[in-house]
């Protein structure tokens, strides 16, 4: 009796999760998860010259390839007053729940997904750092320097949108070269890789997601490289900005805080930031 | 001339109306006749050719009202972004709108020309143009308060 396509689905999910490239189900399903695992495994094969006999950029078991670099995630908003710049909170969920309160999940969450595919990779050590890890506020620039201080080489700060109670998106802002951004192809490779994983993820469970793209016209304070630490000499520290959603609009509301899958949903958010980091640590080693 | 402008004109008209004082001397029967004449066909026509009124108390909206009154039911506490973009944008006259928007550009302009995040910069850049096409009204430059007007409907336009 032969094998239905969605046994062989089966077997190749199971084979890319022997390999560390997928933790996703093993239903036979071919979503993005499946997509995304396959394309790193493609990526791992076309990077091997056996031929030539060079450096290989793999753990020689031939699972993903080790990742090491320092990440600071940066809830946004938080405690009860404004401090340098940054509000305690900004938008609120359609049923009530603060942006603050959503940027410190979503932020714990990532770290965790971070964690936890870092230790499921041979040989990679990722130092993940939240600039708060309770209802505190911090000035911007004492957000940013946080990333100065930990010597990182990602800084993601977190935000969720709001506006009319009815528009949706997903977007991505890096501070612009004319306001004093020194690596800014860097960040847009960052923000790229971010925006994609996430309207991905979201698009997973929704398909009205839109993308709003990464724009790089904001005076985003966060992400002055200043404070960063990053200057034209030394710019290690790529940086951006997410808004994930448009919160006030009730079926995002639905979606991330009330639906039956709002818990999925933010797992699957934060594994797909999470992803994103690590493709850009590898892809900046 | 746009709707909005021949609402506002007819209210400021009607509120003139209520302040008509009886002039001295007495004006005759046919002037008075001709003046109430005069009057019905300015409220009935919306006419264009009069001026627009320089008086502060004059009744007001603004464009997100227009666009977005569901937003404006003050779920958002004062001295929040969101709670003070929504009241000066709720205000409904001129003098209440421009000392609102004032207070909302005094107190979350940045003053190190820095935004927080992507809410903050809409709400600011479009609490500008709304002061703008205030100050427009306020001045009678009725075609620059429209061009104002049609900038905030294409921003509006580009956010859906
Ligand atoms: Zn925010």
């Amino acid at each position: 009796m032969s094998a239905s396509t969605k046994d062989i689905k089966k077997l190749a999910q199971a084979f890319l999760r022997d390999q560390g490239y997928y933790r996703g189900d093993i239903d036979g399903m071919w979503g993005t998860l499946s997509n995304r695992a396959f394309k790193r495994y493609s990526d791992y094969l076309s990077s091997l010259d056996l031929d030539i006999g060079g450096e290989r950029p793999v753990a020689e078991d031939g699972v993903a390839d080790a990742v090491s670099g320092i990440v600071v995630i940066d809830p946004g908003h938080g405690g009860n007053r404004k401090i340098g710049g940054s509000s305690p909170n900004n938008a609120t969920s359609a049923s009530g729940v603060l942006e603050k309160t959503m940027t410190l999940d979503l932020a714990k969450r990532v770290q965790k997904q971070l964690k936890a595919l870092s230790s499921g990779i041979p040989g990679s050590g990722i130092k993940v750092h939240l600039t708060r890890s309770g209802d505190t506020n911090l000035g911007l620039s004492d957000r940013a320097q946080v990333a100065a201080k930990k010597d990182a080489d990602v800084f993601v700060s977190i935000h969720f949108n709001g506006f009319n109670g009815s528009v949706r998106g997903t977007e991505t802002l890096i501070l612009s070269t004319e306001k004093g951004n020194v690596n800014e192809r860097e960040d847009r490779e960052l923000a790229q890789r971010i925006q994609s994983a996430m309207l991905a993820a979201i698009r997973r469970f929704d398909a009205n997601a839109r993308d709003r793209g990464v724009k790089n016209n904001r005076r985003l304070g966060v992400l002055s490289d200043i404070s960063l630490g990053n200057t034209r000499g030394e710019s290690k520290t790529r940086a951006c900005l997410i808004e994930v959603e448009f919160i006030d609009t009730p079926a995002v509301d639905e979606l991330l805080n009330t639906g039956p899958n709002a818990n999925e949903v933010r797992n699957a958010v934060a594994e797909a930031i999470a992803e994103a980091i690590i493709d850009d640590l590898r892809a900046n080693a | 001339m746009t709707c909005v402008q021949m609402r506002e004109h007819k209210r400021f008209k009607a509120k003139k109306q209520t302040r008509i004082r009886i002039p001295t001397p007495p004006m005759t029967n046919r002037t008075t006749m001709n003046l109430t004449i005069a009057l019905v066909v300015l409220l009935l026509t919306g006419c264009t050719s009069v001026e627009e009124s320089t008086d502060i108390t004059s009744a007001y909206r603004s464009v997100w009202a227009e666009l977005y009154p569901d937003t404006l039911a003050g779920q958002h506490a004062e001295g929040t972004l969101y709670g003070d973009f929504y009241s000066a944008a709720a205000s409904d006259t001129r003098i209440v709108a421009e000392r609102r928007w004032e207070k909302f550009l005094s107190d979350w302009m940045p003053g190190n020309a820095a935004f927080e995040d992507a809410s903050h910069a809409r709400f600011v850049n479009w609490a500008k143009l709304e002061i703008q096409r205030l100050r427009y009204l306020k001045h009678k430059n009725i075609a620059a308060a429209e061009t104002t007007s049609k900038r905030l409907r294409q921003i509006a336009a580009d956010m859906e």
